[in-house]
């Protein structure tokens, strides 16, 4: 079927939650309210490192209005589980709910649930600790020296007791052809160091968890996380239960960005205080609270890029070095995602990573959008614009000659997962952001005063569309599950456990299945389930939900509508397979006037006893093609001020088929401003001394508000992804992926400073034109 | 054994604390509402939880973000900045108050049609915002909208598709 004949597909159309978000009516974690409900807060370590060689809760406990207090002698003996989808005897266990040994500023040391938020606060001042501070390492290059203090003495594997060494959690080392020959093969050699920063996912929503328990140790369980089943998996797991007394409800989040692919402290706190007391208990984060938890893993990366004359890659090799914070919430991901798009960015016959991820005494990292490529594509398209400017050729056609194309082997999200490039709009992409933002007069640009200089940057990328490959994977649960049935009315209602984190795609899955079922968009309604009802969902993560989860919403449709061509064929007395579905009409293809009405069909079944119309499906997928993007970047440097204003923007995606385009658009956008941000301004402030985050609000972390944005235009290429539903792909990601690079190498189009290191702050900016380096740090 | 907080709880709830509670009378959405409030309660706590309006929403309660911002005797604020005992008397429009019996404010229409309604945490706020810049500048310019709605904090939308509703809400 062209795209020229969907009737959903492609069309403009409002997200079918929009109304309820923009009269205040959908709820939000925190808006849930239960009568009876305590509050729970957690106290929280001011020590990076610390033993606990007393606590003493009795005090506290005897507070009026205090209905327990917890420590590490309360909780079970029990690892806590944090992670999503990975086979929980592959995951990495260093942790319990409560700290024996507190491992950085702010780590949980005890926790209380009171009558008000109040008394639990006052409570906590109650909670005598006697702390052993230890001497603490706040930088993942001084933590691996033998000298380090030892955060974590062993963790786990799965069942496996895993011995720690230099802080070092997980290693990795890959190597495809023979790089030490591509290089000595190379008549270019470049090789530079990199450094990411620490920026916070920030999601406007503040988390509120709230446990109600029945009688007979049931729990139901309200907070936001981008997989019901992998919470519930996770609560039940880490206090001893099976996982069918726990039920997790599906809502909508206020933005996430990764955040909450993995489960923190508080849910398993706040279930485990619930079913001790028996009552309601909500567990409500601060801001500061927010600003501990959460944040892209920091990657220090040297670069090392063998190239011919006429640009060809020949050899790439990459020493990464990955920060997780206090704890493997992420286990050893990071390091193998960034592993995998680093050997997925471009075609090199010789490719090798080698890597480590390294426990420092600061707050546990997760994943933020890209998950690893943001700092992979700091690194590679900031050193691709070096080589271009060695070998005096155009930074694009550097990337013309060696973009990842149809045909190309692609690792995906992670060396392990292999398979082939489909579709890549790549080309058109840097044609059109080259004439958009008139590439030809790069080197010419003038600003308006003699201290002000503008310049041209661009970077290209892409991020997968989910994690899925041809053979399963022997690490993840990657399948989702769907339902659809049709009601008397001729409507359909779509069930699933895929969260919507503010993106649409339960929008673009209520548009699959409208297009599969000849109905409407407001003809296709979401029921918002709970893991009860809901078929397991792999996450919403990876930009995977409108490729992967699309596929199985499409798939759940066709059962039903096989069923409605089959109910047809008996009332229309025609072989269901010349019956087709189009426009809320079952029709004879030979003789379109033999038809019915959807609703009529239905209610007919009903009337007569044959039953409901329903499909389920639960669908791996066996790819996850690239969706590919662009940046091109124009930007104003003022030499007195050091601040870099990005002035323009050409931001191009390739998502497959757009099903919505105002929210490709979106992703856009939005994914410009946290690179933006991520380029320029975003980090998290960690004093060397103590350990203690310095800007935990957002006076503090500084975000780029609506006047700080450039003129924005966006392309979108639409290929035709044939694994993909309608031809669709992902996009969250890519969207955010070039954009540091780019602005990176604009300023240094501008200014002739090469930035290695994120942000790119004034400070930074003004120190580097004064010393007039062409590198910021030096190692 | 008391402590300070728990006493005063004691103490509120009793008949003699009953007297030291403050008793405001609040104008929300057209509608007059008496109440009893502890006089620490913010607007924001008290439009959530005492009123059960939990369209307004709590990002930060230190006045960084805006999704908390209501429209107060025509201006807006960060109910999280504001006592309850503060709007004594006050008209305060909340989000809910904005469209009547089902029928949208054409910035509703305009957020909803735009697609400019990402995770939706910050529209309510942003709604809030533009409405009070409308009522006092019928037609801003982009720039003007933009300076407007600087503390009003997105992580999702980038703003632009924000700035065109508000745009196209001019009328």
């Amino acid at each position: 079927m062209g795209r020229e004949e969907f009737r959903v597909i492609g069309k403009k159309f409002s997200k079918v939650e929009a109304l309820e978000k923009a009269t205040g009516y959908l709820k939000y974690s925190g808006d849930f309210y239960f009568p009876n409900t305590l509050h729970a807060k957690i106290l929280r370590s001011p020590y990076a490192h610390a033993r606990i060689r007393n606590i003493d809760t009795r005090k506290a406990e005897k507070l009026q209005g205090v209905k327990a207090v917890i420590s590490y002698k309360d909780i079970p003996k029990i690892n806590a589980m944090h992670l999503f989808l990975i086979l929980p005897s592959v995951q990495y266990f260093d942790s319990f709910l409560l700290a024996e040994k507190a491992r950085h500023v702010g780590d949980r040391i005890a926790a209380v649930a009171a009558t008000r938020p109040e008394i639990a606060e006052e409570a906590l001042s109650l909670v005598q600790v006697d702390y052993e501070e230890l001497p603490a390492v706040f930088d993942p290059i001084e933590a691996m020296k033998s000298s380090a203090p030892v955060i974590h003495d062993f963790a786990k594997r799965g069942e496996k007791k895993i011995e720690i060494r230099d802080n070092v959690v997980a290693s990795l080392e890959i190597e495809v052809g023979d790089v030490e020959k591509g290089f000595r093969e190379s008549e270019l050699v470049v090789e530079n160091e990199f450094r990411t920063s620490r920026p916070n996912n920030a999601p406007l929503e503040r988390m509120v968890i709230t446990c109600c328990p029945a009688p007979g140790g049931r729990l139901e369980v309200y907070a936001p996380a981008q997989s019901i089943h992998g919470l519930r998996m996770n609560i039940a797991y880490s206090l001893g239960l099976p996982p069918h007394k726990i039920n997790v409800h599906r809502i909508y989040l206020g933005g996430a960005f990764g955040g909450h692919i993995h489960t923190g402290f508080i849910e398993l706190i706040c279930a485990f205080l619930a079913l001790k007391i028996g009552q309601p208990v909500r567990a409500e984060k601060t801001r500061e609270e927010m600003f501990l938890a959460y944040g892209r893993h920091p990657f220090v990366m040297k670069l090392r890029s063998g190239v011919k004359r006429d640009g060809t890659l020949m050899a790439q090799y990459v020493e990464m070095l990955d920060e997780t914070g206090a704890y493997a919430f992420s286990g050893q991901s990071k390091l193998t995602l960034g592993a995998g798009f680093f050997m997925s960015m471009y075609r090199c016959p010789n490719m090798k990573c080698v890597g480590k991820t390294v426990y420092t005494n600061t707050p546990p990292l997760t994943a933020m959008r890209g998950a690893g490529n943001p700092q992979v594509h700091f690194a590679v398209e900031s050193q691709m614009d070096i080589v271009a400017e060695k070998l005096g050729m155009d930074p694009i056609a550097l990337r013309y000659k060696n973009h990842l194309r149809e045909g190309d082997t692609f690792y995906g999200q992670g060396p392990d997962i292999v398979c082939k490039v489909a579709t890549c709009g790549t080309e058109e992409l840097l044609k059109r952001g080259a004439e958009r933002i008139g590439w030809e007069n790069r080197g010419k640009l003038r600003a308006g005063k003699p201290w002000l200089k503008r310049g041209f940057g661009m970077a290209r990328g892409f991020h997968t569309s989910g994690a899925g490959s041809p053979e399963p994977s022997k690490f993840m649960m990657d399948y989702s599950g769907a339902i659809v049935k049709m009601n008397e009315d001729g409507t359909a209602t779509l069930l699933t456990a895929c969260v919507d984190v503010g993106g649409g795609n339960l929008s673009a899955h209520v548009a699959i299945v409208a297009e599969t079922l000849g109905l409407t968009i407001e003809d296709v309604i979401i029921s918002q389930g709970d893991t009860d009802s809901t078929l397991y969902d792999a996450c919403t993560h990876a930009s995977r939900s409108t490729y992967a989860g699309g596929l199985a919403v499409k798939a759940a449709a066709e059962k039903v509508k096989g069923v409605l061509l089959h109910w047809a064929s008996n009332l229309l007395e025609a072989p269901p397979d010349i019956l087709e579905i189009k426009d809320g009409r079952v029709y004879a293809l030979e003789n379109p006037s033999a038809s019915i009405d959807i609703k009529d069909l239905v209610q007919t079944a009903q009337y007569r006893n044959w039953g409901t119309a329903v499909g389920e499906v639960s669908l791996r997928p066996t790819a996850c093609p690239p969706h590919f993007t662009v940046c091109f970047a124009e930007v104003e440097v003022d030499t007195e001020t050091g601040i870099v204003r990005v002035v323009r923007i050409i931001s191009g995606a390739d998502p497959g088929t757009a099903i919505n385009m105002d929210n490709v658009k979106g992703q856009l956008v939005g994914g410009f401003h946290m690179g933006m941000g991520y380029a320029l301004l975003e980090d998290t402030l960690i004093d060397r001394l103590s350990g203690r985050i310095l800007n935990p609000n957002f006076s503090d972390y500084k975000t780029f508000t609506a006047v700080d944005m450039p003129v924005l235009d966006m392309v979108v290429v639409e290929t035709f992804e044939l694994t993909g539903p309608f031809g669709a792909k992902g996009v969250g990601e890519g969207a955010t992926n070039p954009v540091a690079p780019a602005i990176a190498n604009a300023i240094y189009n501008a200014i002739g400073v090469r930035f290695k290191e994120l942000p790119i702050t004034p400070e930074k900016v003004l120190k580097a034109l004064k010393e007039n380096q062409s590198s910021v740090r030096k190692f | 054994m008391s402590s300070y907080r728990a006493t005063l709880d004691r103490i509120w709830n009793s008949e003699w604390g009953k007297t030291l509670k403050r008793k405001v009378t609040l104008i929300i959405n057209s509608e007059s509402i008496k109440l009893e409030v502890e006089p620490a309660r913010s607007l924001l706590q008290v439009i959530r939880e005492d009123l059960g309006l939990t369209g307004t929403k709590a990002g930060c309660e230190r006045g960084d973000c805006g999704s908390c911002t209501v429209i107060m005797n025509g201006l807006p604020v960060n109910s999280c900045l504001v006592l309850a005992v503060e709007a004594e008397g006050s008209e305060i429009l909340t989000i809910e108050g904005l469209s009547k019996y089902g029928e949208l404010h054409p910035l509703q229409k305009e957020f909803v049609a735009q697609n400019a309604i990402q995770c939706g945490f910050c529209t309510p706020g942003m709604i809030m915002t533009a409405k009070a810049l409308l009522d006092h500048n019928s037609r801003p310019s982009e720039e003007e909208v933009r300076r407007a709605i600087a503390g009003n904090f997105c992580r999702c939308t980038g703003y632009d598709k924000v700035v065109k509703s508000i745009l196209a809400a001019v009328r």
